[in-house]
């Protein structure tokens, strides 16, 4: 029971098994308030870490609106930041939880997210978890914040997502952005894929006078899809699944001048991030089959600008993006043609 | 380690972890421990008649063992136990009958102590739970034996409850009432993992 609420937050507190193991001491009774108030409050919880990694997953694509000459290529490795915002550090108990409340009602303290504060015990709600008749069963201070902030060394809470792409030139000023990675097994232990795929296509062309514009016009639309699963128990066929999807349409410009290129975008993006845990799940009480199931969407407007340094073959970029989280990607690669 | 590289790889939703900073938690329960039978008696002849004091009943527990049961799995985290408080209830005393109780009550983790002295009036009417002690008014209640009992719970180490009882303005429709008292003590446990 304690490994399947401590498994929830292995996804999203990989680098520390302590706070893991905090984590899962706090959520361990979470599950036995029923798999409805399980879901609620995990998802609310855990909502900025994936909410910030669907915004990350739309980033990094391009450093520059002019495509790659024919057969022309780059590989791109980046990471990007995604900032999570002030207000969602804390959430709001959510209403309609019919097993787990606030032992003192009267109690306004909101509660951390994961990306909340590092509060000591004294300074967290209580929560109360009561089985189906009202009967109390346990009582556990609201989890605590994993005060990422302060120590991380980045003046602000942000979720990074790792990326590495090619770049293709095709024909007739279209490139073809690839990011792929097969299915990996880690002994048993778990599996991750990804898939990504974007297509730039130079619109400078079409436009009259195009040689009179001192800027290079593109449109891109990309598209990333990766899954991980990871072995909870396999004697129990216990398991994790994170799915997660992203997809962007931008108009791009950019201008070089001399090694520097400066870019813009202005598009549209949507994420869609799902995590389950499957299998059989025993409380003291009852059974649950595949418990935990959280989704995540989310679309919108999505500015960015950004640099790229290069240096003969060398690329170095940076990117910021305006969205709901905004995002800060650094890059480094090389590019040919 | 190749699970840690395959979360991060897969989800590098949090690269930084938590340095230094440990984490803290309170886990509390309201525990009710196996109930006291007591067997409260008069003299036949004195059924249905009041009776000022009955002679004393001495009662115990087994071991309760709430630390090491009932918070097991946070034992090797816990910095510190904290009793809320302790209650008790009265079952089974049957209806038409009438007491008050003098209770003395003893628990004993190493040595036995003194906790508290309480009376119980009207004790066929206390079905409800009725607060002994709280953290917050301690009252009377022995100080030492309260920090005995925290630390025997962080220890995992079980105790006893020892109580004498006497009856005071008794009044008992057969010769002898069986009734019950169902204590429940309500703990928290400090966890803090650096």
């Amino acid at each position: 029971m304690k490994r399947f609420l401590i498994i929830c937050l292995l996804s999203v507190s990989i680098a520390s098994p302590k706070i893991v193991k905090a984590q899962g001491i706090d959520f361990d009774s979470f599950l036995e308030a029923g798999r409805a108030d399980a879901n609620e409050l995990l998802g609310a919880y855990l909502q900025p870490a994936f909410e910030g990694f669907g915004y990350g997953l739309n980033s990094g694509w391009y450093n520059t609106a002019k495509p790659h000459k024919f057969l022309g290529f780059d590989i791109t490795a980046s990471v990007s930041l995604a900032r999570v915002p002030d207000a969602s550090s804390f959430f709001q108990l959510p209403s309609g939880l019919t097993n787990v409340g606030l032992t003192n009602p009267n109690d306004s303290r909101q509660l951390p997210t994961i990306f909340g504060p590092n509060l000591g015990a004294d300074d967290l709600p209580e929560l109360r978890f009561v089985d189906d008749n009202g009967e109390e069963l346990i009582r556990i201070s609201a989890p605590t914040g994993l005060g990422i902030e302060e120590v991380s060394g980045v003046p602000f809470n942000a979720v990074p997502v790792p990326m590495a792409q090619v770049g293709l030139g095709l024909f007739k000023g279209t490139e073809l952005k690839l990011r792929y990675m097969p299915e990996i097994d880690f002994d048993g232990e778990g599996s991750f894929q990804m898939f990504g795929i974007g297509v730039m296509h130079d619109i400078k062309s079409y436009i009259p006078g195009e040689k009179l514009l001192p800027i290079d016009l593109s449109l891109f639309a990309g598209y990333t899809s990766m899954t991980a699963n990871i072995n909870i128990d396999s004697d129990s066929d216990q398991s994790a699944e994170f799915d997660a999807s992203a997809w962007t349409i931008q108009a791009v410009a950019s201008k070089k001048v001399l090694f520097a290129t400066v870019f813009a975008g202005l598009g549209y993006s949507n994420y869609n991030v799902d995590f389950g845990l499957l299998g059989d799940y025993s409380t003291e009480t009852q059974t649950f089959n595949n418990p935990i199931s959280l989704n995540y969407a989310n679309n919108g407007v999505r500015a960015n600008v950004g640099l790229r340094l290069k240096l003969l073959f060398l690329t170095i970029t940076g990117e910021y993006a305006m969205q709901e989280f905004n995002t800060l990607t650094a890059g480094v690669g090389i590019s040919i043609r | 380690m190749r699970k840690t590289l395959l979360l991060f790889t897969s989800l590098s939703l949090l690269l930084f972890g938590c340095g230094e900073a440990g984490v803290q938690s309170d886990v509390s329960k309201n525990i009710e421990i196996d109930p006291i039978q007591v067997s409260l008696e008069v003299p036949a002849i004195l059924v249905g008649q009041r009776v000022d004091q009955t002679p004393p009943i001495d009662v115990s527990t087994g071991n309760i063992d709430i630390g090491g049961q009932d918070f097991s799995e946070y034992l090797d985290d816990a910095t510190n136990f904290t009793i809320n408080s302790i209650s008790y209830s009265i079952e089974g005393f049957p209806s038409g009958s009438e007491a008050n109780l003098d209770i003395e009550l003893d628990i004993q983790v190493q040595q036995r102590q003194d906790l508290l002295t309480t009376t119980v009036a009207n004790a066929q009417n206390n079905t409800e739970d009725v607060v002994l002690y709280s953290s917050g008014n301690p009252g009377n209640v022995s100080a030492a034996a309260i920090s005995d009992l925290e630390q025997a719970l962080k220890n995992g180490d079980p105790f006893q409850l020892f109580m004498t009882i006497v009856g005071r303005d008794v009044l008992l429709q057969q010769q002898s009432v069986d009734f019950s008292f169902v204590f429940k003590f309500d703990v928290t446990a400090r966890i803090e993992l650096d």
